[in-house]
């Protein structure tokens, strides 16, 4: 056997070796991306994620409670009013956080 | 561009991994120190003996030096040792260190009207992106698509196949999972439907493979292959590649329409109910805007112009633009118009790539020059010789499965750098014609159906969760062999059958 061919071989076997490699470190990599999002989604049920209109609902109630029963404080009913309302925008914003592009159109311009 | 812009993987993002480049480097040098066979010499003799004060041996050894940088470039692609835009540097300073190509015609050899193409085309993708204009097709997929499963299959194939010839697949896949997993979110609820899911991304991937080898813009390969061509002496432009590649888009997509609702056959065959919520969340997003009709506009004059380049333009102009000098064009374009700006660019498009890329060119054009893709044609022709597949017909189907064989385990953009010129010279040297070896590899590489990783739309898909990579397996056993029988009733049919390219010809 020449030189030549033994080092072709030498090569050749290293290069089927990388080739046939190369895709378990992407693969471990694409697994992690994987149970990330799946750990993210299962996360997610059992936060108390709700809609707009079921924020506005539950606002609605909190306030008709204030109203009926802090008549005599103003102020601190008006308080407790502005922290409700706070609560509301971040539930909102929250829940459109959570949306894709498909169903938020304030997602239209980001790629995502 | 299919295969380019992804910042994510690719070797872009990464760090050296020492074991592999030491590994690289010791191919580099056992090759280097190794007797040169005669064959080389022999070569070196046969290109350059005419020519006066030349040194034959050392011509001889040129050949054996590029041999050697191919290989150990082979390694740092498949294993991405070496961050990826360095792997194109070093094949510059290869040449340069070794003497192989002269410092003053270094930077020359990077330089391609491919390169400019690819970076002005991933500029004109990134805008399209920007203005959400990727998201209106997969909106008008799902209002023209109506409410079958099989007829939301195809028409998330067409829809992603058709926008992944102009835009990232990466893109497209980003844009088009949401949808899906609405669809199948929506149904789920009230029909327990996992296969509907699995079905439903598989198809976004297969869309995204079957959309690249449409035009030149859908993936660097298909510039790459241009600029191997070019570096023969054949001129191909966008209107020749899109009649070779659309045929094969098309029968794809109506291949995979009816195998990919038997290999996942969902549980629901209707989604009224899915597809009428989600429209109903679609029309949310209104009309489009001014400045979406604008990018729109721009990006259909680009493709007006690439389309007319050899015939309009060049009758007008007395010269053709070149496809990278219109994508530029384009890109710029959109920045003089207020609609992107420079920020977006260094941001957006990865320019990494791009280096890589015109690296590839580079080593293609050494490749050809010193007489080394000759040499290895030789020997590969020697081989496939006693099979009968070292000419004509024969020789395209060869390339085309050895391409779809090495896709699955390198990036295709890689594979056509590593074996686009030699399969040119075995074309060249054997009397088949180029264009039929060469497009019919481009094409072949998008054929990376088997695992997860394959492309990045696979990789997109599968993070989602919907499906395993046993899915993925699944679908190529079948899809795999579908896609080259296509690929060969092609060439033989539609290639040289009904377009009339000449098998034993020279070009067009």
């Amino acid at each position: 056997m020449t030189p030549q061919i033994l080092i072709l071989i030498i090569v050749a076997v290293i290069l089927i070796y990388a080739l046939s490699t190369h895709g378990q470190k992407e693969k471990s990599e694409a697994d992690h991306i994987r149970d990330q999002f799946k750990m993210k989604k299962e996360a997610s049920v059992n936060e108390d994620v709700v809609t707009y209109g079921h924020v506005q609902e539950r606002k609605q109630e909190l306030f008709d409670v204030i109203d009926a029963n802090l008549g005599d404080h103003p102020t601190q009913s008006a308080q407790l009013k502005d922290i409700i309302s706070d609560w509301a925008d971040l539930k909102v914003k929250s829940f459109e956080n959570r949306r894709s592009w498909v169903r938020n159109p304030e997602k239209d311009f980001e790629s995502e | 561009m299919g295969d380019t812009n992804n910042n994510n993987s690719g070797g872009f993002a990464k760090t050296t991994d020492f074991k592999w480049l030491g590994i690289g480097l010791v191919i580099f040098i056992l090759i280097a120190i190794m007797p040169t066979p005669d064959s080389m010499a022999q070569k070196a003799q046969d290109l350059f003996g005419n020519e006066p004060g030349i040194d034959i041996a050392e011509k001889a050894l040129h050949i054996k030096l590029i041999i050697a940088l191919l290989s150990t470039c082979v390694v740092f692609f498949a294993t991405e040792a070496v961050p990826m835009p360095a792997v194109a540097l070093l094949i510059g300073l290869v040449q340069l260190f070794f003497g192989i190509t002269a410092p003053k015609m270094i930077a020359i050899t990077y330089a391609h009207d491919a390169v400019w193409f690819i970076a002005g085309s991933l500029a004109l993708g990134a805008t399209l992106v920007k203005y959400g204009l990727d998201k209106r097709v997969g909106m008008l997929v799902i209002n023209l698509a109506g409410t079958k499963t099989r007829n939301i299959v195809i028409g998330i194939l067409l829809g992603t196949a058709i926008p992944t010839a102009f835009v990232g697949e990466h893109a497209v896949a980003a844009m088009y999972v949401p949808i899906a997993l609405a669809l199948f979110t929506l149904t789920n609820k009230s029909t327990p439907a996992p296969k509907l899911g699995t079905l439903l991304m598989v198809t976004i991937a297969v869309g995204c493979m079957i959309g690249g080898p449409m035009s030149p813009t859908g993936g660097a390969r298909n510039a790459l292959m241009i600029g191997f061509l070019s570096n023969i002496g054949i001129e191909v432009s966008f209107v020749n590649w899109l009649s070779m590649g659309v045929f094969y888009t098309f029968v794809m997509s109506i291949v995979m329409a009816f195998l990919l609702p038997l290999l996942f056959k969902p549980e629901v065959d209707d989604l009224s109910d899915a597809v009428n919520l989600l429209k109903k969340d679609l029309t949310k997003h209104g009309a489009m805007t001014k400045q979406q009709y604008i990018v729109a506009f721009v990006m259909l004059c680009v493709v007006f112009l690439w389309i007319t380049d050899k015939s309009l333009v060049a009758n007008v102009l007395g010269f053709s633009l070149g496809l990278g000098g219109i994508a530029v064009s384009g890109a710029v374009a959109y920045m003089v118009l207020g609609l992107t700006s420079w920020k977006d660019y260094e941001e957006k498009v990865s320019w990494g790539v791009i280096v890589l890329y015109a690296g590839c060119i580079s080593l293609g054009l050494v490749f050809k020059n010193t007489g080394a893709s000759s040499w290895f044609a030789d020997q590969i022709m020697n081989m496939v010789a006693p099979l009968g597949l070292n000419s004509g017909v024969g020789l395209v189907i060869l390339m085309a499965v050895i391409g779809a064989v090495l896709t699955n385990l390198m990036s295709a953009g890689a594979t056509v750098a590593v074996i686009g010129p030699v399969v040119l010279d075995m074309a060249v040297s054997s009397g088949t014609n180029p264009v039929l070896v060469g497009v019919g590899l481009a094409i072949a590489t998008s054929m990376a159906y088997w695992l997860v990783i394959g492309t990045p739309a696979s990789s997109i898909v599968y993070a989602s969760g919907q499906l395993e990579s046993k899915d993925f397996i699944r679908m190529a056993t079948l899809g795999w062999p579908a896609a080259l029988i296509a690929l060969a009733v092609m060439v033989i049919v539609y290639w040289t059958g009904i377009l009339g390219i000449d098998p034993a010809g020279f070009g067009f």
